[in-house]
């Protein structure tokens, strides 16, 4: 009964990915997703999988509503109750956004990116059992008894140990007594689900920026994209993921995640300050063994006189590094693509250590590359 | 599902049909099936069908009701085919309220689509049908390439509200259609007695006629192009199907997809009406139907079917037939109460007439939304809704109230039930300027086309009609913009650009479009009477 509507979904499927791949850039740089909230799928704009028709303009057609209002109010359709145009949508309507299961949309991105899957660093793996019951095994619990299958080794021990005397029965099968079949404790089979060895799957995010004046606006809005992004790829890889926020200027400070993005200090940059909190937070409360570390750290470059160099470097090269899956540092500075300080003093003295990424994001435009920059490491 | 259960719900349906049957209601027999989740969202992603065609769009419907269902919860509450018998659904996780409640509904339904003359013309084997067309579907993509075929029907797709639903009769297959066209017997004058036709119609005046009908016909096939039609025609599957430059199995395809509109469009074209007596008499019988212990239940869930208030057609429906029925029941109706205008006597005014039952079933027989709206969408059912038209201004970015007037809110209303709430599109010719090139009309009410789309659509047609294709629509060009700052300062009134009809000519022909203004006087034909458009004069300017 299923095929022929699962080979149909197949195809959709098929066309939605093709689309989603062809306008992720498109996706990435604008908040058409980022800005949707909560839940496990979200709506994607995707106007050419709409069969198009002859329609009328929706603007042009305005419509009814109900309700309080002045004449010359202005309304906002959404908040209106069945605002849309009911007629005409007979059967087989036509649906103007595609939803897509997060899940769905992160192997589309790890696909089109090129991103290898994450090596769970360390030896900490945890033995799970499966759920799906893969394998059949001679013992288990009672609950999990195949009835027939045991039924049938019991038959077929019966069988052989018969003897070998008795005439063949086929022929009279029906006549011949029938045969009482017993399994006995050899002949039970039970199901089983094979253990797995998995990855101990914890992960830490650390999420980092100079919240200082001239990083506010455009600049925000390209580290909250990057981020959600970031964000999806790694929740979908591991099973347990903690976010930790922090926003320096001279301090740094753990914020949650409104306020990451929200917040706008005046200080000078002290970069160090956030590395500093960042390492006592993972000492504190998030034991290596356990955890897969990630922190992203996104500045415009700029850093106090001697703090990269004399601060950052020794404390990433002796502590930070050590602890984390991957360190990544993004330079936001809008139209331009050159290297700041903090930037180059990283990338000298520590590129003998390969958890270490940089990427420079000059505008929206570069979101994509950015996250290829982060991932690709596979780490 | 249990024997005991099953027994359990063919009892209730028995006892919901005895219910309905006494109400008054007169439905074919009807199967229901019982489904779990799953194939609920299945049948529901076929429109009720166990069986469609192959095609993705059906698999994003599937994929749509599978993610409802998962992360909302929602379900397809009713689902019921225009079939004899009747096919209906019932999820097996529902409560026997909820089955109750189901199966009166479509009981509903099924006496409407017994009764309504809209449907009397639907073929009510549907389900053979749609069988057959998944088969020749599957044929030809076994022949020609699923994608070959899949495209092919994306395209078709594009027009498939593109009929006259209007049209009595199905024309089915072109082929035959050509044929009864050849052999057309010339009208007689109809006699009341039998005897009188050889006087009344002489034969060889009969001969006559006839041999003058197949002389002109001739003259008209060698003079004239036949796709050079006398008067624009909106059945464009038709058009197509039989002059476009297709293969076999495409035309085989078009066909096929023009036979499940002509069977779904009176759903569309009544499905205010449809929804609302399907509620109207789950309302009234559940008062019976339903234990006490389970009508808070029951409420709970018709309220949820009709949240959105009026501009949900269940709601909307089940409020007009409540009204007809007690205005028929208190004699509000006909010439003295027309012309009564006072308020007063109006609100008591009561004959006992009692005719509301009768003009129900009367209306049920003969109404499409459209005439159901334009009838008996009454002033004091305006006022009691608190209704008012928007629409959207470019300057502002927003929509706005424009008006709370009767008129402009009926007249808005039924422009979303006019021609199924889509454009009027017309074929004219195939053979405009004389170079196989095809001209579509688009018949202008005040609204315009989404270009945009429309554009999509007529490369569609060009790749079934196989030679340039051109649309004939007016547009609004912007003549003069409002002062930028007026809008900042008086929200209230906002001020929208001048603008004025212009007529174009949009031409593709395979690789690029071409766009041509038309002067007042060429697109005379194409500027219908009607505006619907609300906005204001004093916005203006």
């Amino acid at each position: 009964m299923h095929k022929r509507i699962l080979k149909d979904l197949e195809r959709f499927k098929r066309i939605v990915r093709g689309e989603i791949r062809k306008n992720l850039k498109d996706l990435i740089e604008s908040d058409a997703i980022v800005g949707q909230k909560g839940g496990d799928v979200v709506k994607i704009p995707v106007k050419s999988i709409r069969i198009p028709q002859f329609r009328y303009d929706p603007r042009d057609a305005g419509g009814i509503g109900a309700g309080e209002g002045e004449i010359g109010e202005p309304i906002k359709p959404g908040d209106q109750p069945g605002l849309s145009n009911h007629a005409g949508e007979g059967p087989g309507a036509h649906f103007p956004e595609v939803e897509i299961e997060l899940r769905e949309l992160a192997e589309i991105l790890g696909e089109e990116l090129e991103l290898p899957h994450i090596q769970p660093k360390g030896e900490q793996r945890i033995i799970r059992g499966d759920d799906d019951y893969t394998d059949v095994s001679v013992q288990g619990p009672e609950s999990l008894l195949m009835k027939k299958r045991s039924f049938r080794q019991g038959l077929m021990r019966q069988m052989l140990l018969s003897d070998p005397n008795r005439p063949n029965p086929s022929p009279s099968l029906v006549d011949a007594q029938p045969m009482v079949v017993t399994p006995i404790k050899e002949d039970k089979r039970y199901l089983y689900g094979e253990p797995q060895e998995a990855p101990e799957a914890n992960c830490l995010i650390v999420f980092m920026r100079d919240a200082s004046g001239s990083m506010s606006g455009e600049k925000t809005e390209i580290i909250r994209q990057e981020n959600w992004w970031i964000d999806l790829w790694l929740r979908t890889n591991y099973e347990n993921v903690e976010r930790v926020y922090i926003i320096h200027d001279y301090e740094a400070h753990e914020v949650n995640e409104e306020e990451f993005y929200a917040l706008s200090t005046g200080g000078g940059t002290r970069i160090s300050a956030a590395y500093e909190l960042c390492d006592k937070i993972i000492d504190r409360r998030f034991p290596t063994e356990q955890w897969n570390i990630y922190p992203f750290h996104f500045s415009d470059g700029e850093n106090w006189i001697g703090d990269t160099e004399n601060v950052c470097v020794p404390l990433l090269r002796d502590r930070l590094l050590a602890k984390v899956n991957l360190f990544a540092y993004g330079q936001v500075a809008l139209g331009r693509r050159s290297p700041g300080m903090h930037l180059i003093k990283l990338k000298e003295v520590l590129t003998d250590r390969d958890n270490l990424t940089t990427s420079i994001i000059s505008g929206r435009e570069d979101i994509l590359a950015s996250i290829k920059e982060f991932l690709g490491t596979g780490r | 599902m249990k024997k005991a259960k099953l027994k359990e719900l063919d009892k209730m349906r028995e006892e919901a049909r005895r219910l309905a049957v006494e109400a008054g209601l007169d439905p074919w027999p009807v199967t229901f099936g019982v489904v779990n989740y799953d194939e609920l969202n299945e049948v529901s992603s076929y429109d009720g069908f166990p069986e469609r065609y192959s095609h993705w769009h059906f698999g994003m419907s599937y994929d749509y009701f599978r993610k409802r269902s998962a992360y909302s919860g929602w379900w397809t509450y009713e689902l019921v085919i225009n079939t004899n018998p009747a096919i209906a659904y019932l999820r097996d996780s529902n409560s026997p309220i909820e089955n109750k409640g189901v199966m009166v509904h479509v009981y509903g339904h099924v006496d409407f689509f017994k009764n309504n003359r809209w449907f009397s013309k639907t073929p009510k084997d549907m389900v053979k049908l749609m069988h057959n067309h998944a088969i020749v579907t599957e044929e030809y993509m076994n022949k020609h390439g699923v994608a070959e075929v899949e495209s092919f029907i994306d395209r078709a797709l594009s027009i498939e509200y593109n009929i006259d639903q209007y049209s009595q009769f199905i024309k089915r297959r072109w082929q035959t259609e050509e044929a009864e066209e050849n052999h057309r017997e010339p009208s007689k004058i109809p006699v009341k007695r039998e005897y009188m036709d050889r006087f009344v119609n002489p034969p060889n005046w009969v001969e006559q006629r006839k041999s003058k009908i197949k002389e002109t016909k001739d003259k008209h096939k060698h003079l004239h192009d036949q796709t050079d039609l006398p008067k624009p025609h909106k059945d464009l599957i038709w058009f197509l199907m039989r002059y476009g430059r297709l293969e076999d199995w495409q035309r085989d395809i078009l066909s096929m997809l023009r036979e499940e509109s002509y069977y779904f469009v009176p759903q569309i074209m009544t499905k205010v009406m449809n929804e609302g007596w399907a509620m109207y008499w789950q309302s009234k019988i559940m008062a019976e139907f339903a234990h006490p212990n389970e009508f808070l239940d029951h409420a709970d869930m018709v309220s949820k079917v009709l949240a959105g208030g009026v501009v949900n057609p269940y709601a909307l429906g089940k409020l007009i037939w409540e009204d007809i029925k007690e205005r028929w029941d208190k004699g509000r109706f006909g010439r003295e109460w027309e012309l009564c205008n006072d308020k007063e006597k109006r609100e008591k005014w009561d004959t006992k007439a009692n005719l509301g039952t009768e003009k129900i079933f009367e209306v049920r027989r003969n109404y499409n939304d459209l005439t159901f709206i334009a009838e008996f969408f009454t002033e004091e059912l305006y006022e009691k809704l608190k209704l008012f038209t928007y629409e959207y201004l470019p300057e502002t970015g927003a929509y706005h109230i424009t008006s709370r007037d009767f008129a402009d809110v009926k007249q808005k209303l039924l422009f979303q039930y006019t021609n199924l709430g889509k454009p009027t599109m017309k074929v004219a010719t195939g053979n405009y300027g004389n170079k196989s090139e095809l001209l579509l009309l688009h018949e202008y009410n005040g609204i315009g086309l989404n270009l945009e789309e429309a554009k999509e659509t007529l490369k569609h047609v060009f790749h079934m009609w196989g030679r340039p294709v051109n649309l004939k629509t007016i547009i609004r060009r912007k003549v003069k913009d409002p002062d930028p700052t007026r809008n900042r300062i008086h929200p209230e009134q906002p001020l929208t650009a001048v603008t004025e009809e212009q007529g174009i000519l949009i031409r593709y022909d395979g690789e690029a479009f071409k766009e041509l203004a038309l002067s007042a006087d060429e697109v005379k034909d194409i500027r219908l009477n009607e505006d619907y458009n609300t906005i204001p004069k004093e916005w203006v300017g």
